[in-house]
């Protein structure tokens, strides 16, 4: 149905993890139907990476549509990230394995700052040294955030996940992720929509003879985004 | 990257991206779209905070009271 074999996946942890590029989001895919259909619909279609959140409500749909799938488990990049407005990461990461159904993540991330850079991350450390998931991270940390965190941690964080786009390129951000050997992820890689008629996206998709879409999440291929 | 999308049409069309290049005039061209000035901060709305959920959800209230 399609091509995914050109995912260039990205080696995390020296090389003990496999991130492949192209993922599928569910942010605002309500629990039941909408998530399951669509994260069928992502699997046959060949996406081998899903994102979720335990603060999107959606992880059982998730779980349920993977093994519906009949793909194996093995085969599926799975992220989930840490709700901070809860107490300990490593509990709520028990429970996300329960709801998602599977005995271990391969990514968790902390899905924003609160109560400061580090607040977190002691957590996230158990969970990754217990295996409930096989690599930490973080997400919405700016720079000095991410430096904060790292100079504490005992296990970096392999990725932060931010807004990215041609629109919002943030190089900086970029630059300290380098520094500090994090890899940086984006979402929200078509700008929820608004900027897919942007006349400059057009007209390079009119020459490329592609979809707008599609010339968003090439370039952010071509500038080795995850 | 993980771009959402709860059509099968677009799920499909945003999975064939491997099999086509931009050259480096397009990249450049892309490149001067950004509106954030090359910042080192991660998000421009930082939608986490007490105050950015409380707008939200205000936001949300007057639109439903609107219809």
């Amino acid at each position: 149905m399609c091509d995914v074999t050109g995912d260039p996946a990205v080696s995390l942890l020296s090389g003990a993890v496999e991130l492949p590029a192209l993922g599928f989001g569910t942010w605002l895919l309500p629990d039941g139907e909408p998530t399951h259909r669509a994260v069928g619909w992502a699997l046959e279609a060949g996406y081998r990476h899903i994102d979720t959140a335990q603060g999107y409500g959606n992880e059982a749909s998730v779980g349920r549509a993977l093994i519906d799938s009949g793909v194996e488990r093995e085969k599926v990049f799975i992220t989930t990230k840490f709700n901070p407005g809860a107490r300990d990461a490593e509990e709520e990461a028990k429970r996300s394995l329960d709801r998602l159904g599977v005995e271990r993540l391969d990514l968790y991330l902390v899905h924003w700052p609160q109560g400061g850079a580090r607040r977190a991350w002691p957590g996230m450390e158990r969970a990754l040294e217990r295996g409930l998931s096989r690599a930490i991270g973080v997400s919405n940390f700016d720079a000095r955030e991410l430096a904060d965190v790292c100079a504490a941690a005992r296990h970096r964080p392999a990725v932060n996940q931010v807004q990215l786009s041609p629109f919002a390129h943030r190089r900086a951000l970029i630059a300290a992720c380098d520094r500090l050997g994090v890899a940086l992820e984006a979402y929200s890689p078509l700008t929820h929509g608004e900027d897919l008629e942007h006349p400059v996206v057009s007209e390079v998709a009119g020459r490329a003879g592609r979809t707008s879409a599609q010339v968003l999440l090439r370039w952010g291929i071509q500038r080795g985004s995850l | 990257m993980i771009p959402k999308s709860s059509r099968r049409e677009r799920i499909v069309e945003n999975s064939r991206i491997f099999d086509f290049a931009l050259d480096e005039d397009e990249m450049a061209t892309l490149d001067g779209l950004d509106r954030t000035g090359g910042t080192a901060r991660a998000s421009e709305d930082k939608w986490w905070t007490p105050t950015a959920r409380a707008r939200i959800l205000l936001g949300r209230l007057v639109s439903r009271a609107r219809g």
